[in-house]
């Protein structure tokens, strides 16, 4: 199995200004992209938070509703202890105790004989697409119009640690599993670049399992000319 | 027009003239509180809005200019209130003069939030507005000159429509006349008038107009709304039609915050 992955910023912005975040684990084989919104505040750490915990979380395979549950409890902890609260300016607690937002694409992969068992977890339009020949499969957006201003998003709550007791609203996720061989690809994207690829369909998806572009320039050329929004992007392709 | 992306590298302005003469000690019709108080409220409330959308974890960015003008009071004339032209939103925090701890219900859930005093109000003198407006000109029209490919200009005046230094009509038309590449500046009018008639918002015409003698000529100056503002206004308001004008009559705070709401937030809505 073998994973690669870029991450940039608008264009315009600086790298640690970017609010997506990704991880790619080839040894436990587990693959995230988490998009912090632009309107909130910490939405980069959010998204961490959310990709992080989703990597480390030790049993992927029980009840979505509880694993959803705990790794947003987690999620949101580790969210909130990493911002010093008693430190921040008036504006900047005024808008982080409004909380974080963040879409988010997951999947783990599992090796069952001769295939591969691929469990995918979604909340808002980050993309998975799995590629078995000439068969594409988008997940969970399934065609263009499907990206809108107003996705569903994870929500780190209102500044305020979470205990066992606390009640959290679940966010609106979707699951989907598929069985594919070894020859499959998949491309894991955050909202602007997964729009671009299922316009560009198995090709483009094809090329871009055979080599990602690894230098900013070509990203941003892509938005500058306006064939993919102004937006950060993130991707990670697998090869099986 | 009215589509350029609002960034650090082209910035948006938004003007603020607010009257302070002798007349907005007055309760604003149907009201308890002075329109000085209404106006200065809103102002601080709609500053610290902008502030709160520029904020990232980081601290603010500087994706608009601001320029309060003050018109009445002890000059007799119009000043800018925070300096002698537009600043960068990033330099409003520097010259608070108070905070505020105000709590809030956030989804069913008590927030604190600490809101920060620039303007007190203040009611004496006449009402300059022309001088006023003559001083946003000029700080529009070097604006503009340095920012071309920015999204236009919102000049937003709060007043109770009486100008006793002349017409403002001539002086409103230059301003608007003013462009960047994306449209012409737009000229946005609450009227807090003490007239019992019931507040509009963006009427299309003038046969939507009260009885008060300083509306037609305030709805005049008044721009019409683009389309993008007037989906917006539509969506806050039933009875806004193609056609209308920034330009509210008799607004309370939770209105004039809208009106400002709206002309903010398209703005806002560019930001990248």
């Amino acid at each position: 199995m073998k994973s690669q992955s870029i991450v940039f910023p608008k264009v315009g912005n600086q790298q640690e200004e970017c609010e997506d975040y990704l991880f790619a684990s080839d040894t436990k084989m587990r693959y995230a992209i988490a998009d912090g919104a632009s309107d909130s505040i910490f939405s980069g750490l959010w998204a961490k938070s959310l990709v992080d915990t989703f990597i480390d979380f030790d049993n992927l395979s029980g009840d979505p509703e509880i694993v959803i549950d705990q790794v947003c409890r987690r999620a949101i902890n580790a969210w909130h202890d990493k911002i010093e609260w008693n430190n921040l300016k008036w504006n900047v607690k005024n808008k982080s105790v409004l909380g974080s937002y963040s879409t988010f694409i997951g999947i783990d992969i599992k090796k069952i004989e001769k295939n591969y068992r691929i469990s995918c977890m979604a909340v808002g339009d980050s993309c998975s697409f799995i590629l078995t020949g000439r068969r594409l499969e988008s997940f969970p957006v399934k065609d263009v119009s499907g990206f809108g201003l107003h996705p569903n998003l994870l929500w780190s709550g209102h500044g305020e640690p979470i205990f066992e007791d606390s009640e959290i609203q679940l966010p609106n996720y979707e699951m989907k599993n598929y069985t594919v061989d070894e020859r499959s690809g998949i491309v894991l994207a955050s909202d602007a670049a997964s729009k671009w690829i299922m316009e560009g369909g198995v090709e483009r998806v094809r090329s871009l399992l055979e080599k990602l572009p690894e230098d900013r320039e070509y990203w941003d050329d892509l938005r500058i000319k306006g064939e993919m929004k102004n937006d950060d992007i993130s991707i990670i392709t697998i090869s099986l | 027009m009215y589509e350029a992306e609002i960034s650090r590298r082209n910035p948006g302005l938004f003007i603020f003239l607010l009257d302070q003469s002798r007349s907005m000690s007055h309760k604003l019709s149907g009201g308890e509180r002075s329109k000085a108080i209404e106006a200065t409220d809103a102002i601080n409330k709609q500053i610290a809005e902008l502030i709160n959308r520029c904020t990232k974890s980081e601290g603010v960015r500087h994706y608009f200019d601001i320029g309060v003008i003050g018109y009445g009071f002890e000059r007799t004339g119009a000043d800018g209130l925070i300096s002698d032209g537009p600043v960068p939103i990033t330099e409003m925090e520097n010259i608070i003069k108070k905070m505020e701890t105000r709590k809030e219900n956030v989804d069913g859930q008590e927030v604190e939030f600490q809101y920060p005093v620039w303007f007190e109000p203040v009611a004496s003198s006449d009402t300059p507005m022309v001088a006023a407006l003559t001083i946003a000109k000029d700080w529009t029209e070097k604006w503009v000159q340095d920012h071309q490919y920015s999204y236009p200009p919102v000049i937003i005046n709060i007043s109770d429509g009486e100008s006793t230094d002349g017409s403002p009509v001539e002086i409103s038309k230059a301003i608007t006349s003013l462009s960047t590449k994306d449209g012409n500046a737009m000229l946005w009018n609450c009227h807090l008038s003490g007239s019992p008639a019931k507040p509009i918002s963006f009427p299309e015409d003038e046969s939507k107009l009260p009885e008060d003698k300083y509306a037609s000529t305030i709805f005049s100056i008044s721009s019409v709304l683009p389309e993008s503002m007037l989906a917006i206004a539509k969506e806050e308001y039933q009875d806004v039609s193609n056609g209308a004008r920034a330009y509210v009559f008799n607004a309370r705070l939770e209105d004039l915050i809208k009106l400002l709401d709206i002309g903010t937030r398209v703005a806002y809505s560019r930001v990248k």
